[in-house]
């Protein structure tokens, strides 16, 4: 299998139907989307683009994209999705942003939406890059390359990436300011899109449907890329459309016949909360195959409430498909098998990394909506070609029901952070420290949260490093004196500044900023402590996850100067 | 509508920002201070658009919205 073979050799009668403002679907088959595709290689080849250059996308609906994307393959670049400016609120921070973004990706040209041609021009100049900038327009409207109106000769032969060739750069959702991405070869992505492929067992007549952006690993590989390289039919809405009307997502299986999908756990909440039993009249969900739940923590209280709503219209408890995965590991990691409804469980005591864990009882997921959320959802095993292991601090493996950081290994694993001046330790030895901490009991993932250098709220992450230079200016602190420590302590997340200095009124800018940073149910704790309270690696590098462990559980020396969960701490 | 644009437009920021309690001022940032994400975002345009009966906000408009009172010059813009 190639990332192009079905330019080639495009399926008729099936492709894409995107959804329209005014409640209706455009249809692109396949044919006419290898066709726009291959013009926009075509282009790209005459504008004298070299094997390996990288082409960010800003194009934001669904067919524009795809012709994009692929485009970029066929003509042998490197592909790097990129966020366009997301609606209120954003508009002022966008074009600093874009700024960063490319500066990360080392964009060489850009396919852009004649909307955002000017913002796309800015942010090169302001990056001080030499960008070559083309716009992909919709039918109605000029650009560089128009579909089915090439400009410049279409490719015919494409030569996609292959092999150990990077084809994909994608950036992890970050927090605002300092995103990363990630380096996915040709491998990778086959081996990735294989996986999923075989995991929901996709067929010809599978119809996947989603509302997920196109430039989130999620959205991209397993809402597009998959059902694409399956030629199989994709039903596309843009996320405003599915917050506007979460019941035309719904529509999509209950009425339109689609089988697969995969939101985070905000997405089925969201559906479950808008819409009214009444809504579903005439629905029927029972060829509902996969709702692949992932992204961020899953919750036993949502999937029950949806299933509850949804039920007497034919959908079953065993369609969630619960899933552990990250763009480091280009996408899934883990996942629910399809048969079986997904698993609870309950544990007593304290969940602490190095120390088993003690199961109190263990539940099918079913349809009660007033369920207690204090369970954990199992993500099921490990993927075709990705295995799984728990290990503590130093690497070592730990047996199953024990707590530990989840590291994984296989085709699927990315080649590092692109453009790092050097390997980021997490790819270290062939594995990928994922940060994430874990464990397995009867052969299901487990996922607890972030070990110490990074935590994540509402699918941001925030990195330990960055929040460091977010306090870099604040009046009377010494930089190289701040260590911030990131992670969940149980169900909390938890965000811990140790300060080698004696008290002083930085402490209050501090605690303001990371409770900013990290906003609504954040812990943000202040200490100063004693330099040996800050362990550092042989290469001066803060030792987080154990110091995090200290903190957390008290056995760090030093004055707490701040806690925002303690009564009496100062307003933020 | 019996209360002016700038109250219920507070009211209705503050009834979906993501960081909890407390009062919404003018000056506040949605992203920054009230810490929306894109997707409750979007919500809030929709919203926006529910209780005024206004047209959909158009990503032109919105790139220029960054804090509270930015919202309300747009509702008092739209609804003339």
């Amino acid at each position: 299998m190639s990332l192009t073979g079905w330019l080639t050799e495009p399926r008729t009668g099936h492709g894409l139907r995107v959804a329209t403002d005014d409640a209706g679907w455009a249809r692109h088959d396949f044919p006419s989307l290898a066709a726009a595709a291959l013009a926009v290689a075509g282009l790209l080849r005459h504008t004298g683009l070299r094997r390996g250059e990288v082409v960010s996308l800003l194009l934001v609906s669904p067919e524009t994209f795809l012709a994009g994307f692929f485009g970029v393959l066929a003509a042998g670049g490197v592909v790097n999705p990129m966020p366009p400016p997301a609606g209120l609120g954003a508009g002022a921070a966008y074009p600093e942003q874009l700024t960063h973004l490319m500066r990360v990706a080392g964009t060489h040209t850009v396919l852009v939406d004649p909307h955002l041609a000017g913002t796309a021009r800015s942010a090169a100049a302001a990056a001080g890059l030499a960008v070559t900038v083309l716009t992909v327009a919709g039918p109605d409207q000029p650009g560089d390359v128009r579909p089915g109106r090439p400009a410049t000769p279409a490719v015919d032969d494409p030569t996609p990436p292959a092999g150990d060739e990077v084809a994909l750069v994608q950036f992890t959702s970050g927090s605002s300011g300092h995103p990363r991405a990630v380096a996915i070869r040709a491998d990778n992505l086959l081996a990735n899109i294989t996986a999923i492929r075989r995991w929901l067992d996709m067929g010809a007549a599978d119809v996947t449907a989603t509302w997920l952006p196109t430039y989130h690993d999620m959205g991209l590989i397993g809402c597009t890329l998959a059902p694409v390289l399956n030629q199989s039919d994709i039903l596309a809405m843009r996320p405003d459309q599915f917050i506007r009307s979460p019941r035309r997502w719904l529509s999509c299986f209950g009425e339109w016949g689609a089988t697969l999908t995969a939101a985070p756990t905000f997405g089925y909440a969201y559906a479950g909360r808008r819409i009214g039993p009444a809504e579903l009249a005439g629905m029927d969900f029972s060829h509902w195959r996969a709702a692949i739940v992932g992204a961020e923590r899953v919750s036993r209280r949502t999937l029950e409430s949806f299933a509850a709503l949804l039920g007497p219209h034919g959908f079953r408890t065993r369609t969630f498909l619960p899933a552990y995965g990250l763009a480091e590991n280009t996408l899934v990691a883990t996942g629910l098998h399809l048969a079986p409804p997904p698993v609870a469980l309950r544990v007593a005591g304290e969940l602490r990394p190095g120390e088993p864990v003690e199961v109190s009882a263990v539940e099918e997921v079913g349809t009660d909506p007033s369920a207690d959320d204090d369970w954990l959802i199992g993500c099921g095993d490990a993927r075709d070609g990705v295995a799984v292991t728990i290990v503590d601090d130093e690497g070592r493996p730990l047996p199953p029901d024990v707590v530990g950081e989840i590291a994984l290994t296989g085709r699927s694993m990315a080649a590092g952070y692109h453009g790092a001046d050097a390997p980021d330790a997490a790819f270290a030895e062939g594995r990928l420290r994922t940060g994430d901490h874990g464990f397995l009991h009867d052969g299901q993932l487990f996922v607890l949260g972030r070990a110490g250098d990074s935590l994540k709220v509402r699918g941001r992450n925030l990195y330990a490093e960055d929040l460091e230079a977010r306090l870099a200016g604040v009046d009377g602190l010494s930089p190289e004196r701040v260590v911030v420590l990131a992670g969940s302590a149980g169900h909390t997340p938890v965000l811990h500044a140790l300060i080698r200095q004696r008290p002083g009124p930085w402490a209050a800018e501090v605690a303001r900023i990371l409770g900013r940073e990290g906003g609504p149910g954040v812990r943000v704790r202040v200490l100063s402590v004693p330099a040996p309270a800050v362990a550092r690696t042989t290469s001066g590098k803060p030792r987080r996850r154990p110091m995090f462990r200290a903190a957390t559980d008290g056995s760090l020396p030093g004055e707490v100067l701040y806690d925002s969960a303690e009564p009496g701490a100062w307003p933020r | 509508m019996a209360e002016p644009v700038e109250v219920t437009v507070r009211q209705l920021v503050a009834s979906m920002a993501p960081h909890p309690g407390g009062d919404v001022t003018d000056g506040q940032r949605l992203v920054d201070d009230l810490h929306f994400d894109s997707l409750a975002l979007i919500e809030l345009a929709v919203a926006l658009e529910r209780r005024f009966d206004l047209a959909p906000i158009s990503d032109d408009e919105a790139m220029d919205v960054v804090t509270v009172a930015d919202v309300v010059a747009l509702v008092s813009q739209a609804t003339g």
